[in-house]
């Protein structure tokens, strides 16, 4: 039987994105969830999500990607998220020179390309500094959504948190609020701290040729792609579909794997 | 067979009779693997060693043990000993 | 009481203690080792001794020990093993590479500390190893600050002797090494009470020769296109070469060997054809550290070299066997020592030659340069090697990693990410 769609599943340790691509690559379906505390759970749920939209997994090749990739019985492959990421990203941004930074959950990635593959990647440690999650517990801490916290940066300034801990950062957060200091401020403070780090790791693979992009979960953020750009000193991209990077290129290579299969037929 | 699944041990009392079987199965054509003695089946027997077998091979072991009156302390069936992806390291 | 039960009771071990250790072992092996189909026939040398790893050669080491021989337990592979042989003495690497002895090693040291630094002082501290027991005098060397500072601690529960490793290769350095590998001579004369004549050195020189080549041999068939053992088990051989007794490990290497080259002629192999083939570099991977090895190869590539201390550093080069003075040969000892390219120099631009060399020689895809967590002189050499193999064209995946099982997940995306990578 001739697949009429391929899905690509990316599990993260926030959130788990769906894509479901037709054969000639237009996107058919995009699903955004929030990944839980079961990511077997959250498979089972996409599935039938899936079911419900008309795309059984029946009929479609499915690739899984993400930290909780191996947590997915259905698919037919599991490729890690960082290959994904490099895919989805010369989709998304129609480029097959770049370098792809993904700010996720809990690590983020710098992925150089060059003729449309990865030729080179750098992952945070064991360590949340410069993660989402790194701005999920200040924002919480400020009593504020990421978004917000994000927003309000732009209105701050003057302030900095030394620590690269998340535990220890958070702690440098409660006596700035302790003493006063304003929120916008903060907030300022925090992204910055993000910032630095980010761009510190991303320096380190410098050199390429090509745009620099912005995918994961905090590419909506006007103001951290600003502060990243200047850091970087390059005009950062970001598109809306970035944080569907992982997903869509786990169906890029489900369709690939899909295409190699029938051909050995 | 699949990783998870029942495997057989043949535990002895010292590691020399260990060898000696070793060689007789092999010579026999008996699959078998030198291995160290899952703790769990060892009980108070110290001799690391033990000969892991697939479950199609046991009843020829057993065969080959009494055809050439080998030396072994026990045959013990045990699963879950053998997981490539399981990451638990000493 | 069985025999191992009453030796282990006998060296002062904890028995309790030590049961834990030996409940999580058989389960390793059986992941790492077991799983692979087709290994060579000359692996059950190796799963023997490691299914008796602290049975069967600690009980030979107390029976020389009964009949006066010394045993010195070393940590570095710039310590002369010609120099211990050559006076009748054992020699055995005390190297601990389990987590099992980390938190002992974190009860005195900084939690800073390079986990093989914590797991060596843990094992002897927590009477859990019988090799630490057994061993007469360590024999510790200036390859590291880490070291340096453990080896004063674990020098106040056993007989310590330090060699002053030099810094720098110039020929004074040379000179130097020699000069110290002269007195440790004299030190090891004076602990075993035997005299170290040229004969005796020579004969250990030839001895030490042979096991290198040995194990020379069984590296040479992993240069073959056609792979016919894994780098698990290559690294299993590796790593118990240094507890063996070396005329018994260049026979069971040679056998292996033997064994390999038919494999190759034959067309053995343990991967299916275009398996990616990994270099793997960096700090060293003491038993029973399978981590990296195990990830490298259930994810799809094959390590085929060890760029480290547990590999290539061990075995390449040889002495001269030529000379006929103790002088002569202690600057034959030095001369081939000072050939190791380890961290500690500056510089040590050689390595990264070396690196460079095996790249070609093992038919490498892709490089893996992984330090072990807190060794600051692997973690910095990391930027230079990678800009020399991305010059080159050679794929590079720089990681830092410690004995606990927590990280096996991030590697595996690592990893796995870098073998796609390859596959293209």
């Amino acid at each position: 039987m001739k697949t009429k769609y391929c899905i690509g599943i990316d599990i993260g340790s926030t959130c788990a994105k769906t894509v479901v691509l037709s054969q000639d690559k237009s996107v058919l379906l995009q699903l955004l969830q929030p990944t839980g505390w079961s990511s077997v759970d959250t498979a089972e749920d996409i599935r039938r999500r899936l079911e419900s939209a008309g795309f059984p997994i029946e009929g479609g090749a499915a690739v899984a990607t993400g930290y909780g990739r191996v947590s997915v019985p259905y698919a037919d492959k599991c490729v890690t998220e960082i290959t994904c990421h490099g895919r989805g990203a010369c989709h998304i941004y129609g480029a097959d020179q770049l370098t792809v930074i993904d700010i996720g959950g809990q690590d983020t990635k710098i992925i150089r390309i060059e003729n449309g593959a990865v030729s080179d990647f750098l992952m945070n440690d064991k360590c949340s500094a410069g993660t989402g999650r790194f701005l999920e517990i200040m924002a919480n801490t400020l009593a504020v959504r990421p978004e917000e916290l994000c927003s309000m940066a732009a209105e701050g300034g003057g302030v900095s948190i030394s620590s690269m801990c998340t535990v220890f950062a958070e702690s440098e957060v409660i006596s700035l609020i302790g003493r006063g200091e304003k929120r916008e401020n903060i907030a300022f403070a925090v992204v910055d701290s993000i910032v630095k780090k980010v761009s510190s790791q991303a320096g380190r693979m410098a050199g390429g040729q090509g745009a620099v992009c912005l995918t994961g979960g905090l590419c909506g953020y006007p103001y951290l792609r600003q502060s990243l750009s200047d850091a970087l000193g390059c005009e950062v991209r970001t598109a809306e579909d970035g944080r569907y990077a992982g997903a869509m290129g786990a169906a890029l290579s489900a369709l690939a794997l899909e295409k190699q299969q029938s051909a050995e037929k | 067979m699949a990783e998870g699944d029942l495997r057989w041990y043949i535990l002895f009392a010292n590691y020399e009779q260990g060898l000696a079987l070793h060689g007789l199965l092999t010579d026999a054509g008996i699959k078998n693997r030198i291995a160290p003695a899952p703790r769990a089946i060892q009980g108070e027997l110290s001799c690391g060693m033990s000969l892991l077998l697939e479950p199609d091979a046991v009843e020829a072991a057993r065969r080959c043990i009494k055809e050439h009156h080998a030396e072994y302390y026990d045959i013990v069936p045990l699963a879950g000993q053998i997981r490539s992806r399981r990451d638990k390291y000493c | 009481m069985s025999d191992y039960v009453s030796m282990w009771k006998d060296l002062g071990m904890d028995l309790e203690s030590h049961d834990l250790l030996c409940q999580v072992l058989p389960t390793a092996v059986g992941d790492v080792f077991l799983t692979q189909e087709n290994r060579p026939k000359g692996m059950d040398f190796w799963d023997l001794v490691i299914s008796e790893v602290h049975g069967i050669r600690p009980k030979e080491l107390i029976e020389e020990q009964k009949k006066g021989r010394k045993v010195f337990g070393t940590f570095c592979v710039y310590v002369p093993d010609e120099v211990i042989l050559a006076a009748n003495g054992i020699v055995t690497g005390l190297c601990g590479g389990s987590q099992f002895w980390v938190p002992g090693g974190e009860a005195v040291l900084p939690k800073s500390t390079c986990p093989l630094i914590k797991a060596s002082v843990g094992a002897r501290l927590g009477r859990t190893c019988p090799f630490f027991r057994i061993a007469d005098m360590y024999v510790g060397e200036t390859t590291c600050d880490g070291k340096k500072k453990a080896y004063e601690i674990l020098g106040e529960d056993v007989p310590m002797y330090v060699m002053d490793v030099p810094q720098m290769k110039r020929e004074k350095d040379i000179l130097k090494w020699k000069d110290e590998i002269a007195a440790f001579a004299q030190k090891v004369e004076e602990f075993t009470g035997n005299t170290i004549t040229v004969e005796k050195l020579n004969e250990a020189i030839r001895v030490i020769n042979e096991k290198r080549k040995a194990l020379a041999r069984v590296y040479n068939c992993r240069k073959a296109a056609c792979l016919p053992i894994s780098g698990r088990d290559a690294l299993l051989m590796m790593q118990i070469s240094f507890f063996d007794d070396p005329v018994r490990c260049a026979q069971m290497c040679n056998k292996l060997a033997d064994e390999l080259e038919q494999r190759i002629a034959d067309g053995v192999s343990v991967v299916p054809a275009g398996t990616k083939r990994i270099l793997v570099t960096g700090t060293p991977l003491a038993v029973p550290n399978w981590k990296l090895h195990n990830i490298i190869e259930t994810s799809g590539g094959a390590v085929v070299c060890e760029e480290m201390c547990t590999g290539t550093r061990y075995f390449e080069n040889l002495v001269d066997e030529t000379q006929t003075t103790l002088e002569g040969q202690f600057m034959a000892l030095s001369q081939r020592y000072m050939k190791t390219n380890c961290a500690c120099f500056t510089p040590n631009t050689g390595r990264i030659d070396d690196i460079l060399r095996m790249v070609k020689e093992y038919q490498v895809d892709g490089v893996i340069d992984c330090s072990l967590k807190f060794c600051c002189l692997y973690d910095t050499e990391k930027y230079g090697v990678s800009r020399a193999l991305k010059e080159a064209g050679v794929p590079v995946l720089s990681l830092e990693t410690d004995y606990a099982d927590t990280d096996a997940e991030q590697l595996r995306t690592r990893i796995g990410a870098f073998i796609e990578l390859l596959n293209g």
